[in-house]
Parts: C-alpha cells; structure tokens; sequence
C-alpha cells in the first residue's frame, strides 16, 4: 500500500468520482424512466406536462455537465497510476484540463475555446507532470488574460514532441505566463504560447 | 425488433432496477443480480443473450465475474458499464473479452446500441 500523498489523493479522488458517477447514473435513469412513463400516457391531459418535460429537460442537461466534470476530475485523480508513469495521452489530459478550467475562465469572464484532439496525442512524460504543468500554464494565462476576452487552446504536432498551443485575444506582457513554469518551458512567438512535451517513441 | 434477454449485475441497487425498468418498456426482458456472485448464479437460470456488468462491486467484483464468465460461457457477450476504470483496467477487460466499456451515466439510447451490437456480433451462451 503507497503512502505517497499524491498517489493517496489519487486514490481517494478516483473512489469518490466513481461514487458521484453511480449518484448521477441513479439520477439520469430516475429522471429517464419518469420520461418514459410521461410519453407512455402522452394521451393523458396534464396540467403542468410542459414544466415536467422542462425539469427533465434540466436534469439530463445537468447530468451531462456533471459526468464532463467527474470525468475530467477522474482522469484527473488517475494521473499518479503506475501505467502512465513514463507516458500519456497529451490529447486526453488537455481535454480534462480544460474542462476544469472552464469554471474559473467563467468567473472572469473569459471565453476559453478548446479544439480537442481528432487522435491520441502520445508523450514520453507523466501524466502527473502534463496535468500540474498543464494547469499552472492555464491558470497563469486565465490570470492575466483581461475580462470580455477570448482565450482559444488547441493541441499541435511536430515530428519530436506534441504541444499545447494558447492564443489569448489580448496577449499582453507574457511575462507572468513564461514564469509559471521553470524557465524554458513555456515559449512564446507572436501572441501564440506553447507547451511542448516530446512524442513516445515507440 | 427482437426482445433481449439482458442479465444486469451491479450493486447498486437504485440504478440497476431502474434501468431494468426502462429496458422492461422498451419491449427487452431484463433480470437484476446485485453482486458477481448472484450474477453467475443468474446465468443458469436466466440464460441471458449479453451481460452489463459493473466493475467495482463488494464480493468478487467485476473484474473476477468477467474471468468466471469467460471461462464458463465464452461465447456470452459482456458489456462492462461502470464509473471510470483507469485505463490499464479498461484495457484488461477488453483483453478478457469484454465486447465494450461504456462509462457511467451511460446514455440509455448508447447503451441499447452497445447491446444490440453485442448480440448481433457476439455469440450468445
């Protein structure tokens, strides 16, 4: 058994997702049966039919958005497993991050635009390192990206190594971006950041 | 559309009767088994055409009920529904044969395909 802290949060963040998780299947066939049963005796007159069809409608929405959230937060808390120690799926990992970043980009008002990966993104890196890395750079750029502003992320490739790539609408002085990470890390050409990591190799 | 005979083994219990309901409307023949154990227990008696199995449960869990299943009837289709595996778990159960692993909440309309899928491609017992 590890008592390593990371591992230890690991562990109790993925038995608590996968606890959430059953609470919110529960919920969706709940909400899903009282559906069916609605639709089933659609010749019935209900006086109030339209706001239930409009609260399920509410409950299927939020679930959706929760299980985005618990996934993230899921691969989130898989991050420390001993199978993606020595590499990972950049493309599955960004994915997570943003979606965590989704809720503060909000709180500041900034659009934050995520073109995910069409394909697995394999890096020589751990997926501890891609999310604490991932997330420092993100917080840095949703820090000093100024409100009403747009913040598009997508993913790139070259032959050595996968990237994430940030475009903020009003780049400004992108020197507290460069400092969240050690330095080198983080570059910065015409208004464009990228987080490099280098491809598996096979 | 031909009814499906569907074995649902999961512990919980809220969740796994409800969707048996729904199965139920949509004109399939669901049975509820509510650990690894009652499951392979079922099988005999239900003769189910696919399985949807849990993965973390008390008792022998997913993951050993798969192998039981494998192993006694390895023509039977498994679809493993569950909260996130990690992803060398997801990769063992597909290697032990499973025909998908769907994560929880799984849409019902996704779920329904995965089991039509299943027994028109997969065996039966």
């Amino acid at each position: 058994m590890s008592h390593d802290p990371i591992q230890t949060m690991g562990t109790l963040t993925t038995m608590t997702t996968h606890e959430l998780q059953n609470v919110l299947a529960i919920i969706r066939e709940s909400a899903g049966l009282l559906g069916d049963i609605l639709d089933a005796n659609a010749s019935v007159r209900l006086k109030h039919r339209p706001k239930m069809d409009e609260a399920l409608g509410h409950i299927a929405t939020q679930v959706d958005r929760a299980k985005k959230l618990l996934d993230a937060l899921n691969r989130m808390g898989h991050s420390p497993d001993p199978d993606v120690q020595d590499a990972c799926d950049l493309a599955l990992q960004a994915q997570a991050l943003l979606h965590l970043c989704q809720r503060p980009a909000r709180l500041k008002e900034i659009t934050l635009q995520f073109t995910p990966a069409t394909h697995p993104l394999l890096v020589q890196t751990p997926a501890l390192t891609v999310f604490t890395e991932g997330f420092a750079f993100l917080r840095a750029l949703l820090d000093v990206c100024p409100s009403q502003s747009c913040l598009e992320i997508s993913l790139d490739s070259t032959p050595e190594d996968h990237r994430l790539v940030a475009r903020p609408s009003s780049p400004g002085d992108p020197k507290p971006v460069l400092d969240a990470l050690p330095q080198g890390r983080i570059n910065y050409h015409n208004g464009t950041f990228t987080l490099a990591y280098p491809v598996r190799q096979p | 559309m031909t009814p499906i005979s569907i074995l649902l083994i999961d512990d919980e219990e809220a969740f796994v009767t409800t969707l048996a309901e729904r199965l139920e409307l949509r004109g399939h023949k669901s049975t509820v088994a509510l650990s690894g154990e009652e499951g392979l227990r079922c099988i005999e008696t239900a003769r189910p055409d696919v399985v949807v199995l849990d993965l973390r449960m008390p008792g022998i869990g997913g993951m050993e009920t798969l192998r039981h299943i494998r192993t006694i009837y390895p023509t039977l289709p498994v679809i493993m529904l569950s909260g996130h595996g990690g992803e060398a778990e997801i990769e063992s159960c597909l290697h032990l044969g499973a025909c998908t692993y769907l994560n929880k909440p799984a849409d019902l309309v996704q779920l329904l395909g995965a089991i039509e899928d299943a027994v028109a491609h997969h065996g039966g017992m």
